[in-house]
């Protein structure tokens, strides 16, 4: 199988020993420039062109502190700002949510409660409360003590089906506090930056790396290699809100998961109430619901395996609850129908939950025609 | 160190350059050392048995070769290697099964339960051992004079863990003799490397969630992704051991040593026979040649020829692992063989093309059966799997298509032969930068990211 093929070109079978190996070295330094040159060429000729025609590739997709370059200023509050700019005193209109709210991957100004005086008859001040990763139990937290100065007219909560797991997740679990996560922020944005920190950021940094790094997570999922399957022990997945199915979760886990939501929001309803505060639920829908195209559902989420209609589901919550509610997943589709098929996805690529700038504005822009149309509070 | 791990492709890599690059009487030191380095990765205590086996058959084989014959010494010492080797596979392997089994039958526990890890490989390289000192014994074989060559025949790191398992003539005087760096072979090795480590990150391991899943979760899931579920094991075993024995071949080939083919296109088999002949080679071969040809083989009528059959396949079940479902596994092979003999199918193809491809079909759906066994955790569980599967049970879904799919991938990769032809296009191109460039961007990422994490079945045994 492996006998050497006669008039064999190679020459180096003569030799034996670190002389073979240093005259190989050579002669592949000497015979394989070009290739080598070529190949650095390539691949700066793709950074180039990606930087050139998706700057999205460069910019959006998260990084590993998740904040796409931008940089992440917060106020004592807990409160996400635009740098330099000290929040409202206070706001009229506070954006409560999880990092779709924060906006991960995208500038402060450019998130949705930041966007929103911009589409809202007369004048208004907004200020976005969103905690990256926070079950809506986090999220209200110190919303009470924060309301003892003069509280918001309306509260925004933006649901994600991330926030809904959470909640179930953490139940019992000691959460992180807004002081904590503020401080850790602080402190990991103040810590200096050693030569292996910055040479990572470069390349991290690049549009070429995270597009290997999403397209070779995407061909993962599509070859199994990585799998949406919840650990049943410690069970958490976005998709648990949609009633994921797998077989060996603990039976109910999907149903106990919206009765805790459902106890949480009825705590922020009650809250709200006592300091008489409208609060406003929209639904954010994954991605990977909006269509039955692959690009929409680069991770392959099985959807056969979903039982619950998430929006409608939150719905019901919000009606029990004589909340006013914005599923967005129409807008969302409405939107995109507007362009050309897959031009204006308005979410992060490789990602089925954050949003892009256009999403974001995409939000407030139907946030602000649902407030617009009629008192939504009374 | 697993084969599908950043850390073995870096191994492999400083392991080739500094083997040319030493001095020729240095290389056989160094090689042992790599491999006990290999060996250690995973654990350095449990290498002293590698050690013990390594001492006890060289003691063994050199007083076989230097007494007389008929002299007592020889058979004595060939008893020694073989209780030694099979004692160690028995404490290790076997001891908690047989207690259990015991306790279960007659309702008392002959000895507690020991709980012992079982040493990575040992299943290899004690049956490689006790072919060195049987081979010594038959005459066919000289005892080596050096410890290091048997040290290096025992522990060769490419088929330390699972194989092929390798006869010592075969093995010891090709690294006396791989002198030379030959980059015919450097490029054979490495284009095999690298078809072993796509068979196991792209093939296997994306069958192995609908596997694990389904296998445990057996009431819950229907008997159709059951069925499926048996299908995808079927390509992950074979892409897994099949991938974990390129790979072998392919680290061993850079070194200059060409270790023998495990496997013949096992699936594409027209009866169990042919199956077991192309599956596993040097295991069956082995088992062949010391087992049972010592019981007599074909040679003493048919009864005697179907016992034989039975208790070489029932042993070779239980080789695999200590359990009652492997027990039954190896029976039903027996069994299918014994059929085969009986009917006269076993060496016989059929002249058409539509017969032929009923003998695959059903030949391959027996492959599957018995793979139902094979990865039951227990033969209770396997019971479940084939009721479910024949009343065709209501349950968890799961979908046909991906696994059928990969094993279409199979049957057209094996017919066509592309794992030939790869190899042939690296050894004759040296200008293979753009080939080995072009398959690495493909599967380093995967293994980088770790999407390959799953150990190589056959390292369990």
């Amino acid at each position: 199988m492996v006998s050497r093929p006669k008039n064999s070109p190679d020459q180096s079978a003569e030799l034996s020993g670190p002389r073979a190996l240093s005259q190989a070295v050579l002669r592949f330094l000497r015979t394989q420039t070009g290739l080598l040159l070529g190949l650095v060429a390539i691949v700066l000729g793709l950074e180039a062109g990606l930087r050139l025609l998706r700057p999205q590739m460069a910019d959006l997709v998260y990084d590993a502190r998740r904040t796409g370059g931008h940089p992440v200023i917060f106020s004592d509050t807990g409160w996400r700002l635009r740098p330099g700019n000290a929040p409202p005193e206070p706001p009229t209109i506070l954006g409560l949510g999880d990092s779709t709210t924060f906006g991960t991957g995208v500038a402060a100004e450019e998130t949705w409660p930041l966007r929103l005086p911009a589409y809202l008859e007369g004048e208004s001040a907004t200020a976005n409360a969103g905690q990256r990763g926070g079950d809506l139990r986090q999220i209200s937290s110190g919303l009470e003590e924060l309301w003892s100065t003069p509280p918001p007219q309306t509260v925004i909560l933006l649901v994600t089906s991330n926030m809904i797991g959470f909640t179930e997740f953490r139940r019992g679990k000691p959460g992180l506090g807004i002081p904590q996560v503020v401080e850790a922020t602080r402190r990991q944005a103040a810590r200096p930056q050693t030569l292996k920190d910055q040479l990572s950021a470069t390349i991290r940094g690049s549009a070429l790396w995270k597009v290997l790094n999403g397209s070779v997570e995407s061909l993962k999922y599509a070859l199994g290699l990585l799998t949406h399957r919840a650990d049943p022990n410690d069970p958490l997945s976005p998709l648990l809100a949609y009633g994921w199915q797998q077989p060996d979760l603990p039976a109910g886990y999907s149903q106990r998961m919206w009765e805790n939501f459902e106890l949480e929001l009825a705590k922020l309803n009650r809250l709200a109430k006592r300091n008489d505060i409208c609060v406003i639920v929209g639904f954010l829908p994954s991605r990977f619901m909006l269509s039955e195209r692959l690009a929409d559902n680069v991770k392959f989420v099985p959807k056969s395996r979903l039982s619950v209609d998430a929006p409608k589901r939150l719905g019901q919550i919000a009606a029990d609850f004589d909340l006013p509610y914005l599923d967005l997943t129409e807008a969302f589709r409405a939107a995109r129908a507007e362009h050309p098929p897959y031009t204006h996805p308005y979410y992060i690529p490789y990602d089925y939950t954050h949003l892009d700038a256009a999403g974001h504005d995409l939000v407030a822009r139907s946030l602000a025609e649902f407030l617009n149309t009629g008192d939504r509070c009374t | 160190m697993l084969f599908n791990s950043t850390i073995f492709l870096v191994f492999l890599f400083v392991v080739v350059t500094l083997h040319y690059g030493l001095p020729l009487r240095w290389r056989r030191y160094f090689l042992l050392l790599a491999s006990y380095v290999f060996y250690w990765y995973w654990d350095v205590e449990l290498s002293l048995l590698l050690v013990a086996s390594t001492a006890v058959d060289y003691l063994c084989a050199r007083t076989i070769s230097r007494s007389p014959p008929g002299d007592i010494r020889r058979k004595l010492a060939l008893w020694v290697s073989l209780t030694f080797n099979l004692g160690l596979l028995g404490l290790f392997k076997y001891a908690d099964f047989f207690s259990s089994t015991i306790a279960e039958i007659t309702g008392v526990t002959p000895w507690p339960a020991l709980d012992l890890i079982l040493p990575l490989g040992i299943s290899f390289y004690t049956f490689q051992t006790m072919s060195y000192t049987i081979d010594v014994y038959r005459g066919k074989i000289r005892a080596f004079e050096d410890p290091i060559d048997v040290a290096l025949y025992v522990s060769f790191f490419p088929q330390l863990v699972a194989g092929p398992i390798v006869r010592a003539d075969v093995l010891v005087p090709q690294i006396h003799k791989a002198h030379r760096l030959d980059p015919v072979l450097l490029r054979a090795g490495i284009a095999l490397v690298v078809w072993g480590l796509c068979k196991k990150v792209l093939l296997a391991d994306s069958m192995a969630p609908i596997v694990n899943e389904a296998y445990g979760n057996v009431d819950a899931m229907s008997g159709l992704a059951l069925l499926s579920a048996t299908y995808a094991f079927a390509a992950q075993i074979y892409f897994d051991f099949s991938g974990y024995t390129d790979i072998a071949i392919g680290s061993a080939l850079m070194l200059g040593v060409k270790l023998p083919k495990n496997f013949d296109s096992p699936y594409l088999s027209l009866s169990m026979g042919e199956f077991w002949r192309r599956w596993h080679i040097s295991l069956s071969t082995w088992l062949r040649d010391y087992l049972y040809i010592s019981l007599g083989g074909s040679k003493r009528g048919s009864a005697r020829t179907y016992i034989n059959l039975m208790i070489t396949m029932s042993l070779g079940g239980l080789w695999h692992g200590a359990g009652l479902n492997w027990l039954a596994w190896g029976i039903f092979l027996g069994s299918i063989l014994s059929l085969e003999r009986m009917l006269g199918i076993a060496h016989r193809r059929a002249n058409s093309i539509s017969l032929r491809l009923l003998q695959w079909f059903v030949t391959f759906h027996l492959i599957c059966f018995s793979w139902i066994l094979f990865r039951a955790a227990d033969l209770e569980q396997a019971k479940t799997i084939m009721h479910r599967i024949a009343v065709m049970a209501p349950g968890y879904e799961f979908s046909l298509g991906w696994p059928v799919a990969i094993l279409a991938v199979l049957i057209v990769v094996e017919l066509l032969g592309l794992r030939k032809v790869w190899v042939a296009r690296f050894r004759a191109s040296p200008r293979l930068a753009f080939l080995a460039a072009l398959a690495t961007c493909l599967i380093f990422p995967m293994i980088y990211s770790g999407a390959s994490n799953v150990e190589f079945i056959y390292f369990q045994f």
